[in-house]
């Protein structure tokens, strides 16, 4: 009975969206796609084909001294008037870039071990019918040289040309079937995330939409939450599942009709067919049927998570923001596991904890599975969580959404007793303004980090699509310098641009009152005194962080970090120096110690220096040296709040980045990196002193009771948390959060592509 | 029989539903009457189960009501519950399929009803092209599309002319005839005063009446008389012992009674007076409210 009603609504769910308008169009405008886009070689040779036709003539230079082929491709192509062949003595004359669109080069020559080899020069746009033919020519050569050479007969020389059937038995991977796998798992990566986004959406839109009409109370009066939400979430598959199939219909027909497109052009006998049986390696039949199974299950407990948070929206916009989190949640698994899982070393064991977790089982099994590190329990287990989790979820599932479903009161607060009178108070009225600003302010960050990355990774691209053109008109300098410079541009446009945003909303500089030589001196002390106190707590920090980098298993890529210091020439180690020492000291200063500071102070140091180290540590661009930065960009902040000017981080950042950069590139020079590593040894030790020295001030300050009271009143419990409350509030509208996460992710989608 | 007993429920802190309790007998008509968010809603919820009870529960025929029995409610909730993207027949399609109804039935009843309404032309239009009238017609239709014996109509006059409020009131009466349990909703007192023989008028989601329409109304009418015509002022002071005497025009009174029994004997004191009036005076449901609560029922 109950079946039936969950039946009837999956059926009339689909009934209707594929009886949408919206649908067909979709659809066809999909089919046309598929079709133009795998058809576009043979387009594009059709329509060059035309232009043939009434322009020039189709030139075949034909090397050919062993007087082979040249006979039968002239009889060939004897019916064809636009085509000419003609024999020359030797065609690499020809062989540069001004060799005409209409000219086909051939060599062809006698050999001993494969009877007849041939090569083929043109330009690009060449219609791919003329090499067929051509190739057809060689082909019928070579059996005819061949049934010549060893006195067989043609029929007897088909039946040895016959394919064997083989068995294959792969025992170690090569190249071509590696590659194919790669190459389906990115597929079935942007597979994954495409159908996830497109279920979630649908789930978020149509549980939205029948809250809003209202239906749904109609219809829970007849059917259960769990059968309602179990109902909604498998329409909601069936119809992305029904889009897929169509799709690959649409793909079906396009191979088709590309496959006329060859037939009719030359006749061929199946050999352009791609045989993909035998790279289907065992392994990436497991890995597709792995992934498949996986995707199915997470992507039903991902609806039902969806659904519920679907059912607390009251309106369409609501609903298309509830599907922020889990597609964020995505994406963050993606990227972790893009970075923890890789084929060169091991699986650490948080990867193997993690990968058995639901969800996030998704993107570890089948990653892991592909490189061989999956072993059967660690599938079996994560397999039994994730459908454990499934009747679970629903069970929790349907209390807050009958909860959820039914308030249609667009606010929370509304049930609070006395909130009139409160609302009616201006501390209230003025902290909702606050808060207001707040996620102005983080929306304002937000904006500024997207900024910087995508400027920073589109001029990294335009930059390595121009370098070469660029170089071959300035001679003067190296192509590296050439290089060093555009990047050194890039990253401080791409740093300063997003900080006039910042700029715009600093608070405005009261002016500076005179100040006298003696507090000047006392101000410069101070900060001197900062800088060498930071410097072992850096130190101490990096030493931390490699540490557990290596342990968590974040290795950091070294090889591409030394491949960046592969430069010669003394202008190219100059211009090293300030694109990795200097100007990330001036400008990632001014960036986040000055624009993403400046802003945040007002909500409290402590909350300025978290979220300004997190933006630090964002900017880097790199996961493996997030934390790093993070922590740095922490010491960072205090030093900015402690000292009240920029400089001294400045220094602090170039010295820290500085040595790094010369640690590389004096590595040869014995005696100078000796004097060099003892003159850090120095200062670290010098800071070291300075530090215990303060610490044990400040205890002692701390002795008596006067300052006891000052901190116990600063760190009241209350006071901090309604702090925190009102500080978060520059983290809603997600906008800022999702800022710092996707970009990070899409950078290093991007980097991995690259 | 439709038995409620202590309900309560709690939204947050606020109580929205405190201790209510009270019996539908089979075929009788109940309404409850309350001002907007004084907790109809929130009870019908719970009666139809869509919303869990913090305390109490809700029994038909001795039954606790779950999914097993819910074929044979049938609900009109109060806000839209139609989805304007679909045509009158598809949402009874799918309504209907919600209730195990065989499409063929669903088809058949759709057309009676919507004959019995009068809107026939209206089975192929687009819900968002109906007035909110007409809307409010389809979900009545929906609501009785599965012939069921409990009918809980949340608000159904709302959005209604006139005229179809008369409708829709000829139609509630008839279903009453077929034995069916009503139990609907309202703000508006004059609506409930004209269809029910039962009143629960709730507040702040306390009941605070609960009775017999008719019974009460005689209780509170019988006490007051309206007489017309002329009378001696020896025969008044004699009525004047039997209760409060108001003159309400030239020769108009009307006479409070502290007692009904005492009718009989103010028709006899008037015997030898030329009345040309003598009635016993109809009391609204506001009147009783007002009694009852101290204040006025606002609508």
């Amino acid at each position: 009975m109950k079946n039936r009603k969950i039946s009837a609504i999956i059926k009339n769910e689909i009934e209707k969206s594929i009886k949408n308008k919206w649908f067909v169009i979709l659809n066809l405008l999909l089919l046309i796609v598929t079709v133009i886009g795998l058809n576009f070689n043979n387009l594009k040779a059709l329509l060059k084909q035309n232009e043939v036709d009434f322009s020039n003539q189709m030139l075949i230079y034909i090397e050919d001294n062993d007087d082979l082929v040249y006979e039968e491709l002239r009889d060939t192509f004897k019916d064809n008037e636009e085509v000419k062949v003609e024999k020359k003595d030797s065609v690499d004359e020809y062989k540069n870039d001004e060799l005409g669109n209409d000219v086909i080069l051939l060599e062809v020559e006698r050999s001993d071990v494969d009877y007849l080899t041939a090569s083929i020069t043109t330009q690009e746009t060449i219609s791919a019918s003329y090499i067929q033919k051509i190739e057809n020519v060689l082909n019928t050569t070579k059996d005819r040289i061949v049934s010549e050479d060893e006195e067989i007969s043609y029929g007897q020389l088909e039946k040895i040309k016959d394919n064997v059937n083989v068995n294959r038995v792969i025992l170690s991977e090569n190249i071509d079937t590696n590659e194919i796998t790669s190459i389906v798992q990115l597929i079935s990566n942007y597979l994954i995330f495409f159908i996830l986004l497109l279920c979630l959406n649908k789930i978020a839109n149509t549980i939205s939409q029948e809250k809003m009409s209202k239906s749904i109370e109609y219809i829970l009066t007849s059917i259960t939450t769990k059968e309602y939400i179990i109902s909604k979430v498998l329409s909601m598959c069936l119809i992305v599942v029904l889009q897929f199939v169509f799709m690959l219909a649409y793909l079906l027909i396009a191979v088709m009709i590309s496959s006329l497109f060859t037939l009719s052009s030359v006749n061929i006998d199946g050999a352009q067919a791609i045989d993909i049986s035998g790279v289907m390696s065992l392994k990436l039949v497991g890995y597709i049927a792995i992934t498949f199974v996986f995707m199915c299950l997470t992507t039903f407990l991902q609806g039902v998570i969806q659904s519920v948070m679907s059912a607390k929206t009251t309106n369409i916009q609501e609903a298309g923001n509830a599907t922020i989190f889990l597609v964020t949640l995505n994406l963050v698994l993606y990227t972790i596991v893009t970075v923890m899982i890789s084929p060169l070393k091991s699986a650490s064991v948080i990867a193997y904890i993690v990968s058995v977790l639901p969800i996030a089982s998704m993107y570890f099994i089948p990653a892991m599975f592909v490189i061989g590190q999956a072993n059967i329990f660690q599938v079996i287990i994560s397999l039994i969580i994730l459908v454990a989790s499934i009747p679970l979820s629903l069970i929790l599932a349907q209390k807050p959404f009958k909860n959820a479903i039914l308030d249609y009161s667009p606010k929370k607060n509304k049930k609070i007793e006395g909130i009139e009178k409160i609302i009616a108070t201006r501390e209230y009225q003025e902290r909702m303004i606050d808060r207001k600003e707040s996620s102005k302010k983080g929306l304002t960050i937000g904006l500024a980090v997207i900024l910087l990355i995508i400027l920073q990774v589109v001029g990294g691209l335009l930059i390595s699509a121009f370098i070469s053109p660029i170089s071959q008109k300035i001679t003067f300098i190296s192509q590296d310098s050439i290089y060093l410079i555009l990047m050194c541009i890039v990253f401080v446009l791409s740093i300063y641009i997003p900080y006039l945003i910042l700029k715009a909303y600093l608070p405005r500089e009261e002016k500076k009152q005179e100040i006298s030589k003696e507090e000047k001196k006392v101000s410069i002390v101070k900060c001197i005194k900062y800088i060498i106190v930071s410097i072992p707590i850096i130190s101490v920090i990096q030493m931390i962080c490699s540490f557990a980098v290596e342990k968590i298993g974040l290795g950091a890529d070294v090889s591409s970090s030394i491949g960046l210091f592969n430069y010669s020439g003394k202008l190219a180690t100059i211009l090293l120096f300030i694109q990795i020492a200097i100007l990330p000291a001036i400008f990632e200063e001014l960036f986040v110690r000055k624009g993403v500071f400046g802003i945040l102070r007002k909500k409290g140091a402590i909350f300025a220096v978290i979220v300004s180290a997190l933006v630090f540590a964002t900017i880097h661009m790199n996961i493996s040296q997030f934390i790093f930065a993070f922590l740095v960009g922490i010491v960072f902040g205090i030093v900015r709040e402690k000292t009240g000017k920029l400089y001294p981080t400045m220094i602090l950042h170039f010295l820290n980045n500085g040595i790094a950069v010369i640690e590389v590139l004096f590595y040869d020079y014995m005696t100078f990196m000796e004097i060099f590593t003892y003159g850090i040894i120095a200062i670290n030790a010098i800071g070291f002193c300075i530090l215990i020295y303060m610490l044990y001030k400040k205890v002692m300050e701390l002795k008596d009771k006067e300052s006891i009271q000052k901190l116990k009143e600063e760190l009241d419990y209350r006071k901090v948390k309604l702090n925190i409350i009102e500080n978060l509030f520059v983290f809603k509208d997600y906008t800022f959060l999702v800022a710092v996460i996707l970009s990070a992710t899409i950078f290093t989608v991007v980097e991995k592509m690259l | 029989m439709l038995e409620i007993k202590n309900l309560s429920k709690y939204f947050g802190i606020k109580k929205a539903v405190d201790n209510v309790s009270f019996k539908v007998e089979d075929g009788h008509i109940v309404g409850v009457l309350g001002k907007n968010g004084a907790g109809k809603s929130t009870i019908f919820r719970m009666i139809l189960n869509i919303l869990e009870p913090d305390e109490g529960e809700v029994l038909y025929n001795g039954k606790k009501i779950d999914y097993s029995i819910s074929d044979k409610i049938g609900y009109l909730p109060e806000v839209g519950s139609l989805i304007d993207s679909y045509t009158v027949y598809e949402q009874c399609m799918y309504y209907g399929k919600m209730k195990s109804m065989k499409s063929e039935d669903i088809k058949n009843n759709m057309f009676e009803l919507l004959e019995q309404f009068g809107i026939v032309e209206y089975a192929n239009m687009k819900i968002k092209e109906l007035s909110k009238g007409n809307k409010q017609k389809i979900q009545f239709i929906i609501s009785l599309l599965h012939n069921p014996e409990l009918l809980i109509l949340d608000e159904p006059f709302s959005g209604l002319d006139p005229v179809s409020v008369e409708y829709f009131k000829k139609i509630i009466l008839q279903l009453k005839e077929q034995g069916k349990t009503i139990v609907f909703s309202s703000h508006i007192m004059s609506q409930v005063e004209m269809l029910c023989e039962e009143v629960i008028i709730i507040d702040k989601g306390k009941i605070i009446l609960n009775c017999n329409l008719e019974e009460i109304k005689q209780e509170y009418a019988s006490k007051t008389l309206d007489i017309t015509g002329k009378i001696a002022d020896s025969t008044l002071k004699q009525i004047a012992i039997f209760g409060k005497i108001e003159k309400k025009g030239k020769d108009r009174y009307l006479v409070n009674l502290a007692n009904k029994e005492r009718i009989g004997d103010v028709f006899r004191l008037l015997y030898t007076s030329d009345i040309t009036k003598f009635s016993v005076l109809n009391v609204s449901l506001n009147d009783i409210f007002l009694d009852k609560v101290g204040t006025a029922y606002e609508e």
